[in-house]
């Protein structure tokens, strides 16, 4: 069986299917590119949950916290967290997405089913014919098979390309998001107010933060763990 | 969605400031340290120093006096140790089995396998010091390359110790 038409659909597929974040991943990639932004080894995405609770928290204690920019990054950084989220959903739904998607509009797929449909509808199906169908709906099983696994292999490699390079663009901007909202919290005075009543030791910083919350938290939680994973950034 | 987002020139700026006040800021004594004798530590070796710095936490260059506890059997702990200077010994159930130099690596296993540790080591010499730290298995996203050759050294680690044994059991 020549695949070539059916790796050409993939292929065509896959540009319609992910154009969206395919150019939301662009767009990232020459941001961080063309400001020459950091671009860390150290898995900030994982502070997403935490900074999105401390940012809140914060902001309630100072309402001057959040200038356009910091908004900006925040809503920057929800955004591609959610895409992220997204993509990584429809990396683990592949065959829903062969069913539901592609198999819709494969014209190699369609020819088939159409002639098979054809086949069915008619009344009366001479011997030749039955057997004819026959062999139609067993070319049809097979095709179908390679079909899935054509569309397997491209599309869980362009999906995870995608996802690799939109989880650089993310955790880029959530470490910026991270370093703008610690330097902001340490000039706020509500803040630095905060540290004192609380008896934080050290610096107004996010590893003195997170290693003051486990001190008071009851140790082996789900959510202890959370903060001891968050800490190992820190070096 | 983000590509709705439109960062002005100012806002640029304000990222430009936290990339130079990053560049700036100097790195803490243990990590330069590190780095600095990352090709004399073998299992550190051929991998890029900013997965490294990624790959490891809660690193401490220790000193011990004759005597001190390093690692208590049936503790639980995930450190990993590096010998610099001074020797150790190993005691398991009181009973010594091993006597460590500078240049070995001790404590792998259990932070491996994640098991309760096997044997105690204390400090054999008059001072030693130790290159103590974990390893952030959790990294697998931003630095698989890093830690797979990690883990291919340390294997290459324990095998050599498991050589070593055997030798002296077959002598026996």
């Amino acid at each position: 069986m020549d695949i070539t038409n059916i790796e050409d659909e993939v292929y065509d597929f896959d540009n319609i299917f992910f154009q969206k974040v395919s150019s939301v991943v662009e767009e990232g990639l020459d941001f961080i590119e063309n400001n020459h932004l950091i671009e860390p080894k150290e898995n900030y995405v994982m502070l997403i949950d935490y900074l999105g609770t401390v940012i809140n928290y914060f902001h309630n204690l100072d309402r001057s916290f959040m200038d356009s920019t910091f908004k900006k990054l925040q809503s920057d950084v929800n955004n591609l967290n959610g895409l992220y989220k997204k993509q990584k959903d429809i990396l683990q739904n592949v065959e829903e997405i062969f069913k539901k998607n592609f198999k819709k509009q494969s014209n190699v797929i369609r020819v088939y089913t159409q002639e098979i449909l054809e086949y069915k509808s008619a009344d009366n199906l001479s011997n030749e014919e039955k057997i004819e169908l026959k062999i139609l709906l067993d070319y049809y099983k097979e095709l179908d098979a390679v079909c899935f696994e054509t569309f397997k292999s491209i599309f869980k490699e362009d999906c995870k390309y995608l996802l690799d390079s939109l989880l650089v663009v993310l955790n880029s901007k959530t470490y910026y998001l991270h370093e703008m909202f610690w330097h902001k919290a340490a000039d706020s005075e509500a803040v630095q107010r905060l540290f004192r009543i609380q008896k934080i030791d050290g610096d107004i910083s996010s590893k003195n933060y997170i290693t003051h919350k486990l001190d008071v938290m009851l140790p082996y939680s789900k959510e202890y763990q959370y903060f001891k994973d968050c800490l190992r950034i820190y070096k | 969605m983000s590509e709705n987002i439109d960062y002005s020139v100012e806002d640029i700026e304000k990222f430009l400031e936290i990339t130079r006040l990053e560049n700036d800021k100097p790195q803490s004594a243990s990590l330069h340290k590190l780095l600095s004798v990352q090709n004399k530590i073998a299992i550190f070796r051929d991998i890029d120093p900013d997965e490294l710095k990624a790959i490891i936490y809660d690193l401490k260059f220790v000193k011990y006096k004759f005597k001190d506890y390093i690692i208590k059997q049936g503790d639980i702990s995930e450190n990993i140790y590096f010998i610099i200077q001074g020797d150790c010994q190993v005691f398991s159930d009181d009973k010594l089995v091993a006597t460590l130099v500078p240049g070995i690596i001790f404590g792998e296993s259990a932070a491996i396998f994640k098991t309760k540790r096997n044997a105690s080591v204390i400090c054999a010499s008059q001072d030693a010091t130790l290159l103590s730290f974990c390893i952030d298995e959790k990294n697998v996203e931003f630095c698989a390359q890093a830690l797979f050759t990690l883990y291919k050294n340390l294997a290459s680690e324990i095998n050599a110790k498991l050589e070593s044994s055997n030798a002296a059991f077959i002598k026996k």
